[in-house]
């Protein structure tokens, strides 16, 4: 009965319907590696945070949407914050609307409620639903934030509680307390991922309070994608071996031209998307063309040097 | 517990550069902990350790040459690990299970094997001898017989006995040369059918007979072999089939300690279930009869080889029956559940009444009765059972001293509470007519918000300690999972705790008042689970599963022997599992690596000893640890179990108030010499008189002649090798005791270790102990088991000490009685009539030479000089080959 305690790899999965957010349906055909399992267990088992790290497309997000499916969650249950660079971590705990707080005891000369001017971030979210629910909470891409973002959140992620003090509780005498601990046994936050493209070195105080997996995009991961999605109806047209082979052509174009920008599995998908409907490549033709000389190249580039480069090799 | 097993990884990966911290340590543990799954221990630690592609490039290889070299040291080569512990488990599984013991003696070579051999040696013959007899027609009918009238039928007959040549209607049979030559009458019979031939009338042949008879009465035979065989099985106790003991608690129920209040009974956690099947008789009800070997011989000789076994009984509780009121509140029916639940696991069996039914059949009966409850006073009559144990189901702190005797009908009742202890120590006095003492435990709330939720966490450290960081975080998760990290810091705050590398200590105040704050369960509990524990980080690749099972077993065995104070029992389980453990080769193996798993058991023992006695309720706690501990390393790493052996006997022999080799005599009255009615008393016996002894210690065995050569360097005290008997000189006689030395060798040696030898008191009352017995074993009349010459073997010198266990004297020492003569420290006045009550510790003033010597020995066949109480005196310059000693000390 979901939700489960644990992950399982043999488990059937939900099968997410097709108006439901494309990462669902994407998590649904990915394949973790057991040592990505192992990780996740591990920061499941622990209660701490789970850092991935990875080529952009090597399925990070995946994984935790991933584990949320393995674990019988519902959509809800997954709280998504995609980090932008404008982050800082008092929005990722709430927001304070002053402005309205102001208009109300001012223009409306009322006595304002300071809950109702609070927004919540994802980890009010996540740490409250935890009370109600299983909940996951995934913040996504860490590094594009400002540095001091992720070791604002330090104490977060060690103690999963933070405080309020726009809700001062006359009665206790206390801040308002939102945690995610003690949460019914059934319920509680139940994984807590952080993703990062590596595109700047994270603080050493945040990393030393998180579990470490690099996910890594191996052919043979790849390979077992296409394989998953060719057995869901996705990719039409492209046997199995066509499959393989596209795979190891790309890895050996990536190794020759060292790309800037490697290629990874979106690109990868979107190219082979683009072979299944647009056609225009047998498997006889792409085992003889040249690297350079492959269709659609756009859509695996996606720096103009890296192009530059592929074609002029061509000419 | 010192370092944790990854310790040695981490510090290897910190000097090749990785990071490596407290906080590092305290995750990967905890990780260890969560994911003890051994593969995904590289997965475990590169999520802890490796946070760049540098790090984990770094951890691979460090990863790979670590694991796999530390893999190759610890497996000594082509020993199949895992098979080993099997064999271990298999070797425990047949020998502890008092039910498969049994079992295991029907099922020696002998029994078994003789018997199908000797079947199947009866039924080749005839097999062999009814071929041999077709063949033998056939001869005669197509050569020597070829013109011989044949008759149609019988042409007919040999055909259908050579297609069924076993058929049992048809018995074929060949005339032996040998034994009689066929007569011409014969050969005319030779092929024809036994209901044919029995109907002639003429021609009767001899071995015919002969054969005919044999057969029937070999069928016989068989048949009755085979239906003995099947009735003796039937007659075997059947083992049933129940679920494997786990080192958890019994009852999932709350982990939560419980020193607020009665909320919820006490949780009867594995110990606690085998100390109540135990005190029921459990031990007994197991083995209801064991097969008495000597006398099943005898009777099968008698019997002409028919295998006749013969039992004997034991004493057995064969029913518990449980009397409860009719209605009872939920937190006492939980804990009669648990008990039904926890005996019925170990195979007491139980009836569970309620009211006040019969229970005349019962042999032991449990009697729940709550004075608030007036439906419980009915069940009071059954207080006249003669084996009644009655718990009060009342809060024991509730209780008055007045209520825990009670009388009914003039008769006072002991009462006990409702606790694991409590009808422990019920049925134990039930069973065995042991008074026994309910305990009380006092709690009390009024500290525990001292250090907040924290306080059950600092009280399992307390028990653990020293608690390195590993082991409180495990604990925290274990018992206290609210807790945060931070908890921990709080405890580390407290005043008293001493924070060392090896881990927290607690100060012997804070210590006591933390552990005397939580329940007994709990403490178990912890205790439990830190053996367990011990068990998992020492576990050799992932088997600790099936070792543990296989200890869980043996701790049970050892259990009943510690508690019973029996250290060779608990010494010979160990034994027996060795002997039994493996193959020849496995076990040559194992034994190579002996020696260093000799020092870590060891090692656990002096740790284990060096806790002890800090445990608050020392010597069951400590004890019980310690063996605990000794298991745990010996069945987790495969060790040898004589290893084993020799740790539970040092760590149960050792109490703490003899030095090792000696034996407590705890403080006593007893009566000295003997009763005018005894018609083998001696005029030098009486009067019989009373006397009171301090506490002492006294060698368990002789002075042995390897102790002895070890201490004797001058000639002055070489002893006398004038007789043959003499044990000096004689490398083979190490283990016997040293005989021909005189007094002032013998008392030299004693003051030489500290001691002295005994007085004549001391020695007697060593020797019968307080009740007034004749032998150092009771009553009976000496025949075999003692050292001497009145049984029935005629000795020609001494015996190894100890060698003959018939002689244990109440303390548990060896040949008090017969081996050898023992010098003691005084000489042997006549007893004086005294009207004082009696008389402490009386010494003997020396005078003279002549000294008093106690005991008898090899050589003589009087069960008169055996007596405890019978005197002799020697001159003090004397040697003879009968005669030693032994020491004792002040004890601590």
């Amino acid at each position: 009965m979901p939700p489960y305690d644990d992950l399982d790899l043999n488990r059937a999965l939900r099968k997410p319907s097709d108006d439901e957010n494309l990462k669902w349906r994407e998590a649904f055909h990915y394949r973790p590696t057991a040592s990505l399992v192992s990780a996740l267990r591990l920061a499941l088992r622990l209660q701490q945070p789970l850092l991935l790290t990875g080529a952009p497309g090597s399925g990070k997000t995946s994984a935790a949407y991933w584990a949320a499916l393995n674990l019988g969650l519902d959509p809800a249950a997954l709280i998504h914050h995609t980090v932008r660079s404008d982050d800082s971590a008092q929005r990722i705990r709430y927001e304070f609307d002053a402005v309205k707080y102001f208009y109300l005891a001012q223009v409306k000369k009322q006595e304002p409620d300071p809950a109702a001017c609070i927004k919540h971030g994802p980890l009010w979210r996540a740490f409250e639903g935890a009370h109600a629910r299983r909940t996951v909470l995934l913040l996504d891409e860490v590094d594009k934030a400002p540095r001091d973002f992720p070791n604002d959140l330090l104490h977060e992620f060690d103690l999963r509680e933070f405080t309020v003090p726009e809700l001062y509780d006359e009665a206790s005498k206390r801040d308002h307390v939102v945690s995610a601990r003690g949460a019914p046994a059934a319920h509680g936050l139940a994984l807590l991922v952080v993703t990062s493209n590596g595109e700047r070195q994270l603080p050493d105080a945040f990393l030393r309070r998180c579990l470490h997996h690099h996910v890594e995009m191996t052919p043979e991961a790849m390979k077992a994608i296409v394989k998953r999605r060719r057995e869901h109806g996705a990719l039409n047209g492209i046997s199995e071996s066509f499959g393989d082979l596209a795979v190891e052509k790309l890895v050996a174009l990536q190794s020759r031209h060292d790309l800037e920008h490697p290629i990874g599995l979106a690109e990868f998908l979107v190219w082979l998307r683009a072979v299944s409907e647009l056609g225009g490549v047998s498997e006889e033709s792409l085992r003889r063309l040249d690297l350079e000389r492959l269709p659609y190249l756009e859509a695996l580039l996606k720096t103009p040097g890296d192009l530059q480069r592929v074609q002029r090799a061509a000419r | 517990m010192s370092a944790h097993p990854i310790d040695p990884f981490l510090d290897a990966w910190a000097s090749r550069g990785g990071r490596d911290g407290p906080d590092l340590r305290l995750r990967v543990y905890a990780a260890l902990t969560v994911m003890p799954s051994r593969d995904d221990l590289a997965d475990t630690l590169r999520a802890v350790l490796a946070w760049s592609a540098d790090d984990r490039a770094r951890f691979e290889a460090l990863f790979a040459t670590f694991f796999r070299e530390s893999i190759a040291s610890r497996a000594p080569e082509g020993l199949d690990v895992a098979a080993a512990l099997v064999s271990l488990r298999d070797g425990a599984s047949r020998v502890h299970l008092p039910a498969a013991e049994f079992r295991s003696v029907v099922d020696e070579p002998f029994d078994r094997l003789a018997f199908r051999a000797s079947v199947f040696l009866l039924v080749a013959g005839f097999v062999a001898a009814g071929s041999g007899a077709i063949i033998r027609a056939c001869d005669t009918s197509t050569t020597t017989d070829g013109g011989a009238p044949v008759a149609r039928d019988a042409a007919v007959d040999v055909v259908t006995d050579e297609q069924a040549p076993h058929d049992a209607a048809t018995v074929d049979v060949a005339p032996t040369p040998v034994l009689t030559p066929p007569t011409p009458a014969a050969t005319f019979h030779e092929r024809v059918t036994l209901g044919r031939w029995v109907g002639t009338t003429d021609g009767i042949a001899p071995w015919w007979f002969t054969l005919v008879l044999v057969t029937g009465a070999s069928v016989a035979l068989a048949s009755l072999l085979s239906k003995l065989e099947a009735e003796h099985r039937a007659r075997l106790p059947v083992e049933p089939a129940k679920p494997p003991i786990v080192l958890r608690a019994d009852t999932p129920a709350s982990s939560e300690p419980d020193y607020r209040g009665r909320s919820a009974p006490e949780p009867i956690d594995a110990r606690g279930g085998d100390a109540l099947a135990w005190a029921a008789g459990f031990a007994r009800s197991d083995e209801a009869r064991e097969l008495d070997l000597r006398r099943t011989v005898n009777q099968s000789a008698r019997r002409l080889g028919i295998f006749s076994p013969v039992y004997r009984a034991r004493a057995v509780t064969s029913t518990v029956k449980m009397v409860l009121p009719a209605r009872l509140d939920a937190v006492a029916e939980a804990l009669v559940a648990g008990v039904v639940r926890a005996l019925t696991q170990r195979n007491v069996p139980v009836e569970v009444t309620r009211g006040a039914r019969d229970v005349a059949g019962a042999e032991l009966v449990l009697v729940f009765v709550d004075a608030r409850n007036p439906s419980t006073v009915p069940l009071r009559r059954w207080w006249r059972h003669p084996r009644v144990a009655a718990v009060e189901l009342r809060d024991p702190w509730l209780w008055g001293d007045e209520v825990e005797t009670l009388t009914v009908e003039g008769r006072p009742v002991r009462v006990h509470a409702p606790t694991i202890e409590g009808i422990t120590v019920a049925l134990l006095a039930a069973s065995r007519g042991v008074r026994g003492e309910a305990s009380r435990r006092v709690r009390d709330d009024d500290d525990a918000e001292h250090v907040g939720a924290a306080f059950p966490l600092a009280a399992a450290c307390a028990l653990c300690e020293p608690c390195d960081l590993a082991t409180i975080d495990a604990l925290r998760r274990r018992f206290t999972p609210e807790l945060p990290f931070v908890a921990v810091q709080r405890i580390a705050a407290m005043e008293g705790v001493r924070r060392a590398p090896a881990g927290w200590t607690f100060e012997r105040e804070l210590r006591d008042h933390l552990v005397s704050r939580v329940g007994s369960g709990f403490r178990e509990e912890v205790l439990a689970w830190q053996t367990q524990r011990l068990a998992e980080i020492t576990a050799a690749e992932g088997t600790w599963a099936a070792a543990l099972l296989s200890r869980e077993r043996a701790l049970v065995e050892l259990q009943r022997a510690v508690v019973a104070d029996d250290v060779r029992a608990a010494a010979a389980v160990a034994r027996a599992l060795e002997a039994e453990a493996a193959s020849d080769e496995a076990r040559a193996r194992l034994r190579e690596r002996a020696g260093e798993l000799g020092v870590v058991l060891r090692g656990v023992a002096e740790a284990a000893r060096g806790e002890g006695e800090r445990v608050a309720d020392a010597r069951a706690g400590w004890r019980r640890w310690a063996i605990d501990a000794a298991c745990a390393a010996a069945c987790t790493t495969g060790a040898v179990w004589s290893v084993a052996a020799g740790v539970v006997e040092d760590v149960v022999e050792w109490d703490g108030r003899c030095p090792r080799g000696m034996v407590y005599i705890p403080a006593g009255e007893f009566l000295m010499g003997s009763a005018e009615s005894d018609s083998y008393a001696q005029p030098n016996e009486k009067p019989q008189h009373r006397v009171r002894m301090s506490a002492f210690c006294i060698d368990r065995t002789e002075v042995t002649v390897a102790q002895y050569r070890a201490w004797s360097g001058s000639a002055t005290n070489t002893p006398g090798t004038e007789s043959a008997s003499c044990n000096w000189g004689h490398a083979d006689r190490d283990n016997h005791p040293i005989n021909c030395v005189d007094w002032n060798q013998a008392n030299a040696f004693c003051t030489a270790h500290g001691g002295s030898l005994p007085t004549e008191a001391q020695w007697e009352y060593a020797a019968r102990g307080g009740d007034g017995r004749v032998y150092p074993w009771g009553n009976t009349a000496p025949r075999n088991q003692l050292c001497w010459s009145g049984g029935e073997t005629q000795r020609g010198g001494t015996c190894a000490v100890g060698s003959i266990a018939g002689d244990r004297s109440p303390f548990g020492l060896d040949d008090m009685a017969g081996n050898v003569w023992e010098w003691i420290a005084d000489y042997n006045r006549p007893y004086r009539a005294t009207t004082e009550p009696s008389i402490a510790d009386p010494v003997e003033p020396l005078s003279g030479s002549a000294r008093g010597v106690r005991g008898g020995a090899w050589d003589y066949s009087y069960p008169v000089l055996v007596r405890a109480a019978y005197r002799s005196v020697i001159v003090a310059s004397f040697r003879f080959d009968d005669l030693g000693f032994r020491c004792v000390r002040g004890s601590r």
